[in-house]
């Protein structure tokens, strides 16, 4: 088993010399909101999108456009982050239309990835039922799974990120929870 | 579309669901969940663990980036991909940010400017010939009267400026009263006559009273009109009390020319132009002379024939009255005939109001000018403001329409 994820609190370098010589506060509270969720945002439109090359050009369009509207997040509105997935979202959709424009058949299977030389034989029946589970989610049903547990975000701020109520965002995560258990199931 | 913070929670979600949702809490926190949540709480790491993470190059290139304040040269990395922001996203590679404001100023500019161009017109300081004109009388619309076949070939000299008004209207016209004399070229008995006059009051400065007045006679001599009588007052040497005017006859075929040329002398304050048709009047003049002719023909046979001198001294007398009653016909004739062919023209110069009477410009004046320009800018910001809001509104509900079609668009996108 994977050890637990660690948030992106890691950074040593980078921010240091722009935030001391940066009196904007909202710059200085955007530095610290990057530092927080550069991983989280871009493991949330990666498994939106299912394309690492893709995710990676809608995460840094999405720190872009957060930096330029930093001085536009309303805190009665919701948390920092809601704020920040919100505009990650908007990103990775629109990739998402602009693949249908262009008629492109996206990679619409998630990239492979090696199994871990450390999980057994069940370990590894599981995560392969898992993921062919995953792919055959609908879009909305991924994106939930995403939020939930790619980028960790609280029911409460997904419930803002999709634009729903809590309860509505909690009941319908727990649909898709559910059809990923019986698909699991059934494929054990 | 994103509900309000406080309508989010207080739904109550089913127990059941409720208790399943803080098991993945709790498994995903790494705390302990309840007895036979093992599965839920595996399942909930398990999809954890298949969160993907940026590799390491990536993850140094956006931290380069960050470092620089996330310049657009820096982006970690370029390609058809990032057109992926749409429409805004390119437009925004077309046009800096910075440019957007100053350019949607400068067409705003240009709108206003467009309008106020449009809607000002040719409204010069003189005027023009139908600015303020009206026109009054029972006649049948302005036109010129038709010159004769006696004028047609033979270009009038503009008469001397005389205070013998009949005498310079005889040089005007130079011709005998006989029955052709009031037949007009093409003219047949069902021509109008139409008499009409003009009323010009003009206003200048006024130190440029005479100056204007000279060219009141200027173009009177132009258009080979006549100066009946003119005056000009001085105002006892202070000149802004200095007025004049003047009384002409303008050919009825130069009149509008002359009338434009006079309201280019300084600002119209007012033209007025009538006109009253005297076609019966004069139809009735001709068919008297024809009648008065035909009785003196009458009466001159009768005297031939005469046998007694008493006899032929009542004839002569008869003819004599005939003769008489015909001269004041044919004069009468003569008469509307020039007021026809000439046009009663009053010209009126006055200074104008409020020019400074001693020329000082004191603190009074200053603060009448500090008001005027106030009232300039206040009409000038009331005008723009009314062009601007409907702009603005219009630019705010196409923005709005715009973007919740850009919303929608998104939310399809989900969809499969």
């Amino acid at each position: 088993m994977k050890p637990r994820v660690r948030r992106s609190g890691d950074m040593e370098q980078t921010l240091a010399a722009p935030a001391a010589n940066a009196p904007d506060p909202a710059l200085r509270a955007f530095e610290a909101l990057y530092r927080d969720s550069r991983d989280d945002v871009f493991a949330y439109v990666s498994g939106l999108l299912r394309d690492r090359s893709a995710a990676e050009d809608v995460t840094a369009l999405a720190f872009e456009r957060a930096l330029r509207r930093r001085r536009s997040f309303n805190p009665k509105r919701g948390t920092h982050r809601a704020w920040l997935f919100g505009i990650a979202r908007n990103a990775a959709l629109d990739e998402l239309r602009r693949r249908k424009r262009q008629a492109e058949l996206a990679d619409e299977t998630a990239d492979p990835e090696a199994p871990d030389p450390a999980d057994g034989a069940e370990t590894a029946l599981r995560r392969a039922a898992l993921r062919r589970a995953m792919s055959g989610l609908a879009p909305r049903e991924r994106e939930l799974v995403a939020l939930k547990f790619f980028a960790g975000l609280s029911n409460a701020e997904i419930a803002a990120v999709i634009g729903t109520s809590e309860t509505n965002a909690g009941t319908k995560l727990h649909r898709v929870i559910h059809k990923l258990r019986r698909a699991c199931d059934e494929a054990a | 579309m994103r509900l309000p913070e406080g309508s989010r929670k207080h739904e109550p979600l089913d127990p059941e669901v409720e208790a399943e949702l803080a098991v993945i809490e709790a498994a995903l926190a790494g705390g302990p969940v309840p007895d036979g949540e093992d599965e839920l709480a595996r399942l909930a790491r398990e999809l954890r663990d298949e969160r993907a993470e940026p590799t390491d190059a990536f993850a140094a290139r956006l931290d380069r980036w960050a470092a620089s304040g996330f310049a657009r040269a820096e982006r970690p990395t370029r390609g058809p991909r990032l057109e992926s922001g749409g429409r805004r996203e390119r437009f925004g590679g077309i046009v800096p940010r910075w440019a957007v404001a100053p350019a949607g100023g400068l067409a705003m500019l240009a709108v206003i400017v467009g309008i106020a161009v449009s809607t000002s017109g040719p409204q010069l300081g003189g005027g023009d010939d139908d600015e303020g004109a009206s026109i009054g009388g029972g006649g049948t619309g302005i036109q010129p009267a038709p010159a004769t076949q006696e004028d047609a070939g033979a270009p009038q000299a503009a008469p001397e400026v005389s205070g013998n008004v009949e005498e310079a209207l005889r040089d005007a016209d130079g011709r005998r009263a006989d029955r052709s004399s009031f037949q007009y070229s093409g003219d047949t008995a069902e021509d109008r006559k139409i008499v009409r006059t003009a009323d010009l009051t003009l206003v200048s400065e006024p130190e440029e009273v005479r100056e204007v007045s000279d060219g009141v006679n200027e173009v009177t001599n132009r258009y080979e009109g006549i100066v009946v009588s003119s005056s000009v007052q001085s105002g006892d040497g202070e000149t802004s009390r200095a007025s004049s005017q003047f009384q002409l006859r303008i050919p009825a075929g130069n009149l509008q020319p002359a009338l434009a040329d006079l309201s280019e002398l300084a600002h119209v304050q007012s033209r007025t132009e009538s006109t009253e048709d005297i076609t019966g009047q004069f139809l009735s003049a001709q068919e008297r002379i024809e009648e008065l002719e035909a009785e003196r023909e009458g009466l001159l046979t009768r005297l031939a024939d005469a046998e007694t001198d008493e006899a032929a001294e009542v004839i002569r007398r008869q003819v004599d009255a005939v003769n008489s009653q015909l001269r004041a016909t044919r004069a009468e004739l003569e008469n509307d005939r020039q007021r026809v062919r000439l046009v009663p023209v009053t010209v009126s110069i006055l200074p104008e109001e409020g020019a400074g009477d001693d020329g000082d410009w004191g603190v009074e004046e200053a603060a009448e000018d500090a008001a005027d320009v106030l009232t300039t800018a206040a009409g000038v910001m009331l005008v723009a403001g009314a062009v601007l809001l409907p702009l603005a509104a219009l630019a705010l509900l196409v923005a709005l329409v715009l973007r919740t079609r850009t919303n929608r668009a998104r939310d399809r996108a989900l969809d499969e």
